[in-house]
This record gives C-alpha cells, structure tokens and sequence, in this order.
C-alpha cells in the first residue's frame, strides 16, 4: 500500500529557501510570477504555513534592520528543510507520474 | 498608517501568547507597507493602496487565529489549575478523614507513600505530555504490531497459570497491575488507525479490529474501565466514519440510534433499579442516604469508599466534591473534543473516558447500584502510588494533545489520492 501526502505551499516555499534566504511578501511575489498567476497567495495561508515549517524546524528566521529602520523576517532552509523537500519532491514526481499514465490511458 | 495598525490590532488579539506579538506584528506590518508600496508603484493613491493591501491580507480574526494555532500557550492554565484542585481535595480528604474517626480507630493512611504516589503521578503526567508524536507516526504499523504482540502475548502466557486477573509485577510495597497498562496498548491501535484512513464500508468494520488486542487485554485483566474505555472509543470512531458513507437523513439516523441506544441502556437498568426488590440495594446506599456523624471511618478508606467516608460526616461536602469531580472529568472530556485533529480527538476522548469512567465506576459501586468493589477514584485515592502514575500518565497524554498540533500523520488535503487496501 502506498500512501502519498505532500503539502504543494509547503514544497515550493522549501524550494524557494532552498536557493537563498527570502522574506514572507518575497516568497508570495515569486510563486505568484513563477506560476504565472497561478498561485495568488493571501498573507493568511502564507505565514501560518511559514510559522508551521518553523516551528517543526524545516526552517529558520532571523531579523534584519532593512530601510527606514524597518524590522525584516529573513528565513533559511536547514537539514531537516532539505529533507523534507527532498521527500516531497519524490512524492511530486510519483503522483504527476501516476497522473499522465491515466490520462494517457 | 492607522489603518494599518488597527488591522494588525486585530489579527494580534487573537493570539493568545503575548510575548510573540510583537514579533509577528512586525513581520506583518513589513508586509503590508511592502504591498501599500507596489500598489502605489502601479499608480495607486497612498489610502487606497493601504486599503488593497489590508483586504489581500484576509479578515483579520481568521488570520489571527490560524497565526495563534501555530503560537499556542504550552501550558493549558485551567487544565493544570483544576487538575491540581482535585488533587488537593484529595490531599484535605486524607487529612480530614481521620480528624473526624472516632480515637479508638487507628490511622491506617500511609502518608509518605501517599507522597511518593503524587510525586509519581506528577513525573508521569510531565513525561507523557512532552511526548513528540513525530517520533510514533513514522512507524505505526511496527508499533502497533509489537504492541499488539506484547499485550496478547502477555495474556496468553498467564492464562494457563490461573493468575488471571490480577496478575502484575510485585516488588515491596508495591504492585503494578498489569491490566493498569492498557492505554498504552490503546495509543498504537489509534496510531494505526489513524495512519491508514478508511475508504470503503467494509474497511469500516475491519478497522474496528484494530482495537482487539487492547479490548482482549483488558477484558482478561478485568480492567473495567479500561474495557468500557476502549469499546466507547471503537463505538465513537464507528459512528463517526459510518456518517461520512451517508447523508441527509440517514446519516441523521445513523446519529440518533448511535446516541438513543446507550441512553437505552442506561435508562433500562435505572428503571430495574427502581422497580426492583429493595434487596438490591446494598446496606452502603442505605446507609449513604441516612447518614449519621461520626461514624467510623476507618473501613470506608480500606475499602476506596472516600465518598461515603466523607458523607457520613459531612454530606454537604460529600455532594460538592461530588460536583467537582463531575466537573472536572466532564472538563477533561470537552478539552479532548475541541482538538483539532482527528487523531488527538480520539486519544484525548479515550484517556479521559478511562479517568471518567472509573471516577464513575467508583461512585456507582459505593451506591451499590453495580457490583463492583473497591473502585479507585482517580487523583484522590491516594493509597495506590501506582495508580497516580497512571493517572499522571493518562492526564500526561491527554495534554500532549494540546501540545502536539499534528498528532497523526493526517491527511486532510485537496488534491491528495491516497491508495489503501484491506
């Protein structure tokens, strides 16, 4: 019996990470420009998905002083993140794989 | 900008620990100024930009809420708080129970063992309420087959020997009965359950099986409550899944017999009760009803009839320690519903069904209307020390519902196909 669970926002903001430390609205601009308009994340989906992924330490966070002397959220992938991206990332290719067999069929 | 801040005012409400406030109210102030700002790039006025970013953010209470779910309190305060109070009722009950036996009837309450007890209980309840589940789903199958092998196992090599039911390990002064280990047989079955969701009728019924071992373990270890713990568990997650299979009115059916057969039952044995010979009645629930000071105590505390030591001394106290303890087991069983998650639902309802059940089973046996003896009251019979590591452990566990957001490996995802077979 296979089991297939993954979580899409979590995997993409993991990919995301993966390449370089960003902040929630950064995270939110690129998934909605890579996906085309796909994506339209509202903040209310985004940082409670933020948070989760931190508070089960696939990533972390840290301030930044950026202009005007505003505080900025920065988060980083960690060992645990890459992980679980990479297992998500399987799991991806197994369901699209098991998708276009059927609509071949 | 202040209409900025009273939106963030009310997104931080909701989040119950005030400590992190200020840290998510900066993140979340950053990413409205930070849209305002691309809004009036593309030509927008400042307050119609502002306007645009607050609305994309989302209704503030939901967004609050689901940020406070994330940043719950790691401490339930009532819980703890009530819990402590049963636990000194308890405590002023052995001290009192004595103070009004007459002097000729000695004390035969162990105070520094009752002491270990509490202090048992209470290294049980911290150790069990940390515990990460994380750990258990990723190998449910594997724990609940050992689990299951241990607890059968264990009744298959005692049964022949004839020293069931009582059979536990001894060592001076103490005893650790085998049957008081049944919850721990009950959280893999739910982990396996719970890790293999059900997708066909018949997968239904065949998931009931999976409560076997522990209804068998407990059944042979005549652990009553354990026993009808696990059979209202098995009879809950029935009708549970079964409704998902119907709609209308027959799921609504499904509903009333589920509820209108236990109170059936419940009602038919109250309605013998009255209308049966009065030889039924046991001399306790005589003499509970006409109680007279001073009576001797000393009996009711070697027999676990706390209640009626204290109601023939003080009935008006015996009924409101009777209302507290209701409330507090009827408090531990809402706590489990309002879980999230399916999972710590049913492993929150299951411990607190087992400590509601015996409290109940106790009060029963001391009025006489079942014929069971020497019912232990959970937290305050403080003359098994091994009996508060269980409670400690069981109350533990039902915490650690609170603390743990994601109990199972649930999936409750859009878009999700999961493959399962019986």
């Amino acid at each position: 019996m296979k089991k297939l669970t993954f979580n899409p926002l979590e995997m993409m903001l993991l990919h995301l990470l993966q390449e370089k430390p960003r902040y929630g609205y950064e995270m939110m601009e690129q998934i909605k420009k890579c996906s085309g308009d796909t994506f339209l994340l509202q903040a209310g989906t985004l940082y409670p998905v933020l948070h989760g992924l931190e508070a089960k330490g696939c990533i972390t966070s840290q301030e930044q002083v950026v202009e005007q002397g505003r505080a900025r959220r920065f988060y980083s992938i960690t060992q645990t993140g890459l992980k679980q991206l990479a297992l998500q990332k399987n799991q991806w290719e197994a369901f699209r794989r098991a998708v276009e067999r059927t609509m071949e069929e | 900008m202040k209409r900025i801040q009273e939106y963030l005012e009310k997104v931080l409400t909701q989040v119950r620990v005030k400590k992190i406030r200020p840290i998510l109210g900066r993140e979340l102030e950053d990413h409205l100024l930070l849209q305002t700002r691309d809004y009036q790039t593309q030509g927008m006025e400042e307050e119609q930009a502002q306007q645009q970013a607050i609305a994309d953010m989302g209704d503030p209470v939901m967004l609050g809420k689901q940020l406070d779910g994330v940043h719950r309190p790691l401490w339930d305060i009532p819980m703890l708080v009530y819990a402590l109070l049963v636990v000194a009722l308890g405590l002023v009950i052995q001290f009192l129970l004595p103070v009004w036996q007459s002097t000729s009837v000695p004390n035969n309450l162990n105070f520094p063992k009752a002491l270990i007890g509490l202090g048992g209980g209470l290294v049980g309840f911290w150790l069990a309420s940390r515990f990460r589940y994380g750990v258990l789903f990723a190998q449910p199958k594997k724990l609940y087959l050992v689990s299951s092998l241990i607890a059968l196992g264990m009744v298959a090599v005692l049964f022949p020997t004839g020293e069931l039911p009582y059979a536990g390990w001894s060592y001076w002064p103490y005893t650790i009965y085998f049957g008081d280990l049944t919850p721990l047989f009950l959280l893999p079955a739910l982990l396996w359950i719970y890790s293999h969701p059900c997708s066909s009728r018949k997968g239904l019924l065949l998931r009931q099986l999976y409560l076997l071992p522990t209804l068998i373990f407990s059944m042979f270890y005549c652990n009553f409550e354990a026993f009808l713990c696990c059979l209202g568990v098995a009879w809950v997650l029935y009708l549970r899944a079964a409704t998902k299979f119907y709609t209308g009115s027959r799921r609504a059916s499904l509903w009333c017999i589920g509820i209108l057969v236990p109170c059936l039952v419940i009602i038919a044995g109250y309605w013998n009760f009255l209308h049966g010979s009065y030889s039924f009645l046991s001399p306790m629930l005589k003499r509970f009803m006409g109680v007279l000071p001073g009576e001797e105590v000393t009996w009711y505390l070697a027999s676990g009839k706390i209640l009626s030591a204290v109601a023939c001394n003080a009935p008006v106290i015996a009924l409101v320690l009777f209302l507290i303890l209701t409330g507090f087991f009827a408090y531990l069983f809402w706590h489990a519903c309002c879980r999230s998650n399916q999972g710590g639902k049913f492993l929150g309802l299951s411990c607190s069904l087992y400590l509601g059940f015996s409290f109940f089973v106790a009060v029963f046996g001391e009025l006489g209307l079942t014929h069971v003896v020497n019912g232990r009251y959970p937290f305050i019979d403080l003359d098994n020390p091994l009996y508060l590591v269980v409670n400690g452990l069981l109350l533990g566990l039902l915490y650690s519902t609170y603390r743990n957001q994601r109990l199972f490996a649930e999936s409750g995802q859009k878009g999700i196909i999961e493959h399962s077979s019986y």
